[in-house]
């Protein structure tokens, strides 16, 4: 599976600091995520089954990465060389 | 703006990425203690709705059935626009005319009068559109861009094959008659392109009125279907008789102004009526289905 550039910062982003609301995810990529796409985005990731979402407080969502998300970013970073198989990710 | 942006028809998804862009902007806006920060924060908010909008009407447009939303369109759009013909007093010309001589300059005329019912033409595609599946709001406003184009492009052609029919009738006088009613048919590019500014908009108002309407769950009220035509005859029509019968000359300089505003602000009242009354139907029906 080929991640686009915002895909792979918002898995990222989610595997260092866990289920977080698209803002934060906004907050955290210092600019390179934009407010108005962030949800178009994470919209399209979960139809690839790369997040889950679940209604939290205020009706806003936390979104956290599944397994498939979690195997597509290292699968990612392994080809970006970023690290090394057999070695821990 | 929650209920502005409610009114347009989208898909779950995008209205449920609208609807956290606009719940951050609010938990964002919270934040802030100072009045500045705060107008900082509505104008990223601004921002970031009409980017999610934006992408979300791309996203819309490229997911349009083309085929049926083009099928629908003009089953819709071909009798509304013979009703168009009486509806904005194209007929007159007619009347000169034995009827056995209609057929052909009727269809020219309703097909010259399509831009102008193109509201109601949209209505009537959302509100009948199949249920359980989304009413292609931008395809269908592609679809009035395109008509308006089209019929811009044909008028030229279609008012030189009209006159040619009255002038083998020769009917007497009817010359003049026939060149006001031309006259109030440009057919510039200019003139196209301002009937695109000023038609699309509008549509997208009816448009908003028709899906509304088609959301009932509940058994639907039909009197809409009616009074939709009637809304949209009173509030089109009137406007251009008032600014006919009631500007006085003397007031040259307000005249524009008036004009302006009589054609523009009793239309969308119009349309923005049908909308209440829609939307209005609908939350009463969602609370019914909710409490059976």
């Amino acid at each position: 599976m080929r991640l686009a550039t915002s895909e792979h910062l918002i898995l990222t982003l989610l595997a260092r600091d866990g289920a977080s609301y698209g803002l934060q995810l906004v907050e955290a990529s210092r600019g390179k995520l934009k407010r108005g796409g962030i949800y178009v985005t994470l919209g399209r990731m979960e139809d690839k089954g790369l997040v889950r979402s679940k209604p939290a407080e205020g009706g806003r969502r936390l979104y956290a990465p599944t397994a498939l998300g979690e195997r597509a970013l290292l699968a990612a970073r392994i080809f970006a060389g970023e690290i090394r198989l057999g070695a821990k990710a | 703006m929650r209920r502005l942006l409610d009114g347009i028809p989208l898909d779950p998804r995008s209205r449920r990425a609208i609807d956290e862009t606009l719940l951050d902007w609010a938990a964002e806006a919270a934040r802030r203690a100072s009045g500045l920060s705060r107008a900082w924060t509505g104008v990223c908010g601004v921002a970031a709705v009409s980017r999610v909008l934006a992408a979300a009407l791309v996203r819309d447009g490229l997911a349009t059935p083309w085929g049926s939303t083009a099928v629908r369109f003009w089953i819709v759009a071909v009798p509304v626009a013979f009703c168009g013909v009486w509806m904005t007093g194209y007929f007159a010309p007619l009347l000169a005319l034995p009827v056995s001589a209609w057929p052909e300059p009727l269809a020219a005329l309703a097909l010259a009068s399509l831009p102008a019912v193109l509201p109601l033409v949209v209505f009537y595609v959302a509100a009948t559109w199949p249920a359980g599946r989304r009413v292609p709001g931008v395809g269908l406003l592609l679809m009035v861009a395109l008509a308006v184009a089209i019929v811009g492009g044909l008028r030229p052609v279609v008012f030189g094959h009209v006159l040619h029919v009255w002038e083998q009738h020769g009917t007497p006088g009817i010359e003049s008659g026939l060149a006001s009613v031309l006259a109030s048919m440009p057919i510039t590019t200019a003139a196209v392109l301002g009937a695109l500014l000023g038609v699309v908009p509008f549509c997208a108002v009816w448009l908003a009125g028709g899906a509304a309407l088609r959301r009932r769950t509940a058994p639907r009220r039909r009197s809409l279907y009616v009074i939709a035509p009637v809304l949209f005859v009173l509030s089109t029509v009137v406007p251009s008789l008032l600014q006919v019968w009631l500007l006085p000359r003397w007031v040259w300089i307000e005249a524009p102004l008036i004009a302006v505003a009589l054609m523009q602000v009793p239309p969308y009242t119009g349309a923005l009526v049908l909308v209440w009354l829609a939307r209005r139907g609908a939350d009463r029906d969602d609370l019914v289905t909710a409490a059976s």
